[in-house]
């Protein structure tokens, strides 16, 4: 097979270059789709959850397993290298409306006040006015944009441990 | 010119080809043809000897014209050739017509859009992260820094300087630490039956007068 001229060279590779943009842009058009149609159907601003783990340098005895959020303990193991064991103790799923104020208390003790600001402008995240309240009183404020990837706080020591709180868009909490 | 007579008695006397007798007969008639075949061998022999040292190429000036004629061939073919080959190029089918005549200008497109793709697809990763816009602690004493951790895959905030929950405080269901640091014990024994001891703690903040609760530990 005779092989092809330069210019036909280039012009098979731009050809080639123009599909796989054309696939990309599908791709990315396809993972924005299902927002744009959920924030037709609902005026949720998002979901989110948030979980309240327990840190500690070591497992204490006879701790269980948590196979189920194995891998945001990972994400947690490598964010506090300090710790080597995260016990989950209290989890909440809620929904963020613009101009509601929205409450995820997964235990008594710490608990979460969220204000939705509305979608962030690039629209692949929630922009939230966040308050982190230790039963009647707030101990961080923060303004911040929830994307897929999770936001942890270190809060306040407790016992042998530290209490974590970790938030997330709760497309997939196990994640 | 058909040679006489004479001259081909001599060139066969001079090669010694005549008998004895040719040769007595034609020194008779022509004696001074000594002098000629020797001057002739003399001739001879400085010919050879000057051809022996450096030996001449036979009609140079016509070897000479062979070579460039030649070279000018071999020339002309090659310019043939090569005007060929422009004239093949120069009839090829135009399969994309607007492509090939902007050769330059499809391989500078085709550099666009491969950076083009490699930035969004760094845009991607980039946007996936939590982002902190602004943090504050209402907490006396306490400091907030916040970062994100690429190895985690997570956005980090840092609440320091906050008062430690005691541990006596029970976070979900989940006791702090061993139920015999958190209570106080009111009875305890080693139990033989069991393989271990068994204690009897107060379910109430240490201090009360009375429990509330009466736990076992074992």
């Amino acid at each position: 097979m005779a092989p092809l001229p330069s210019s036909r060279r280039i012009i098979w590779a731009g050809i080639a270059a123009a599909i796989a943009a054309c696939l990309m842009g599908g791709t990315f058009l396809a993972q924005e789709a299902p927002k744009t149609a959920g924030a037709t159907e609902q005026p949720c601003d998002g979901d989110v959850w948030c979980g309240l783990f327990v840190a500690r340098a070591e497992a204490p005895s006879g701790a269980p397993a948590d196979p189920a959020h194995a891998a945001l303990q990972e994400k947690l193991a490598k964010a506090f290298p300090s710790h080597r064991h995260f016990q989950l103790v209290g989890e909440k799923t809620g929904s963020v409306y613009k101009e509601y104020e929205c409450w995820i208390v997964p235990t008594k003790q710490l608990f979460l006040k969220l204000d939705s600001l509305g979608p962030d402008a690039s629209k692949d995240g929630v922009h939230l006015h966040l308050q982190l309240w230790q039963e009647e009183h707030v101990i961080l404020k923060s303004d911040a944009i929830l994307r897929r990837e999770p936001v942890f706080i270190s809060g306040p020591a407790w016992g042998d441990g530290r209490l974590i709180m970790v938030l997330k868009l709760a497309n997939d909490p196990q994640a | 010119m058909k040679p006489t007579v004479d001259e081909t008695l001599l060139t066969r006397w001079i090669d010694g080809d005549l008998s004895e007798a040719e040769a007595a007969a034609l020194l008779e008639t022509h004696p001074e043809i000594l002098a000629e075949k020797e001057t002739a061998a003399t001739l001879g022999n400085l010919l050879r000897q000057a051809n022996a040292s450096t030996p001449d190429i036979p009609y140079a000036d016509f070897f000479n014209h062979q070579i460039k004629r030649r070279i000018a061939n071999d020339e002309d073919v090659f310019s043939r050739e090569t005007s060929v080959a422009a004239a093949a190029a120069a009839d090829e089918p135009m399969v994309f017509p607007l492509f090939q005549r902007l050769r330059w200008l499809s391989a500078i497109g085709f550099v666009v859009t491969l950076g083009l793709l490699v930035g969004l697809g760094l845009r991607s990763d980039e946007n996936s992260h939590t982002e902190v816009v602004s943090t504050y602690s209402p907490a006396e004493g306490a400091t907030v820094t916040s970062a994100y951790d690429s190895v985690a895959g997570a956005t980090v905030i840092r609440l320091d300087g906050v008062p430690p929950i005691p541990a006596d405080v029970v976070i979900g269901d989940v006791p702090a630490g061993r139920l015999s640091q958190l209570h106080r014990v009111i009875y305890s024994t080693q139990s033989g039956s069991l393989g271990c001891p068994m204690s009897i703690l107060a379910g109430e903040k240490a201090g009360d007068p009375l429990p509330e609760a009466l736990l076992v530990q074992f």
